[in-house]
């Protein structure tokens, strides 16, 4: 299977999305600030990057974790991507895109902007990643609903 | 060959050039008001976003498509590209085209208009920004044609 997480920049909601599934951050726990920093890709994506689909790493059961900024499209970008998947005629049912942009608060927003799009990281950056860890178990439980799912797939594939 | 013709909301600018490119519309004159209201699909605003619209095939038996992109056509090119990488298919059978940015801004209050109920006044504006330049979607519909020859 193929897991895209996507958001607005590819630097943020989406590799914290994908480094919990992978498991480079903790479930049980918020983790400090100088470990999100230490995931790659967190607050590294600038605007030459949107669009680009980033293999993030593999799990557990061989799925391949992929982060993606893709700006203000949001569910029309998996909607786009199948379409042209449906065109092409692949069988992209073994691909699930996840729109992280749900577990984003105005923290991520701001502190994203300033250090991505207008690049005062100084400023942006603690507060981003200060958003990043108030909503933290917001995408513990995106990412096991998430793992739930592929579970259901596997399960399901194996019958 | 897929052809897709982008544009912000998929329902204007890159429906005229899928009728441009289609014959629907002529390609030597700009096209009448009529014309352009009989496309069918144009400004319909019931189309799902996002939607690749299959609109038709041409002489070549190239696949014509609409397609929304907001504001965001290279991301989503760059996307495309690598989507089909990773099912180890080649972009070469799509082609997205963008389409010209056109600087009056009727085309876009026309299409608010026309999304608030006011559908005559809004598809009004439309039409007369797209006639006013029309010039510009025959132009990159030929360059098109041209690199497919």
């Amino acid at each position: 299977m193929k897991v895209i997480y996507h958001c607005y920049g590819g630097a943020h909601s989406s590799v914290t999305a994908a480094a919990i599934h992978l498991g480079y951050l903790p479930e049980n726990r918020t983790p400090s600030a100088k470990e999100i920093m230490q995931v790659p890709l967190y607050d590294k994506h600038t605007d030459s990057d949107h669009g680009k689909i980033f293999l993030f790493g593999i799990d557990e059961h061989n799925n391949e974790i992929y982060v993606v900024g893709c700006r203000s499209l949001g569910d029309t970008f998996d909607s786009i991507l199948r379409g042209i998947g449906d065109i092409a005629g692949i069988d992209h049912s073994d691909t699930i895109l996840v729109n992280t942009l749900s577990a984003v608060n105005w923290k991520m927003r701001i502190g994203g902007y300033l250090s991505r799009r207008l690049g005062i990281i100084a400023l942006g950056r603690p507060i981003v990643l200060s958003g990043t860890r108030s909503n933290y178990q917001k995408f513990v439980k995106m990412v096991n609903s998430v793992k739930n799912h592929l579970y259901n797939k596997s399960v399901q594939g194996g019958k | 060959m897929n052809i897709i013709y982008c544009c912000s909301d998929g329902v204007y600018s890159s429906r005229i050039m899928a009728g441009i490119h289609l014959r629907q519309l002529p390609s030597d004159k700009i096209a009448s008001s009529k014309e352009i209201l009989s496309l069918q699909g144009f400004g319909n605003k019931k189309l799902k976003s996002g939607v690749v619209q299959y609109v038709g095939d041409d002489f070549y038996l190239n696949s014509i498509f609409t397609l929304a992109v907001k504001n965001d056509f290279k991301i989503v090119r760059k996307a495309i590209q690598d989507f089909l990488k990773l099912y180890s298919v080649s972009a070469d059978k799509f082609m997205l085209v963008e389409s010209p940015k056109i600087s009056s801004p009727w085309i876009t209050v026309g299409g608010y208009l026309h999304d608030m109920g006011f559908f005559s006044t809004g598809n009004k504006l439309v039409v007369n920004s797209i006639r006013r330049n029309y010039p510009s979607f025959v132009k990159k519909v030929k360059e098109v044609l041209a690199q497919l020859d």
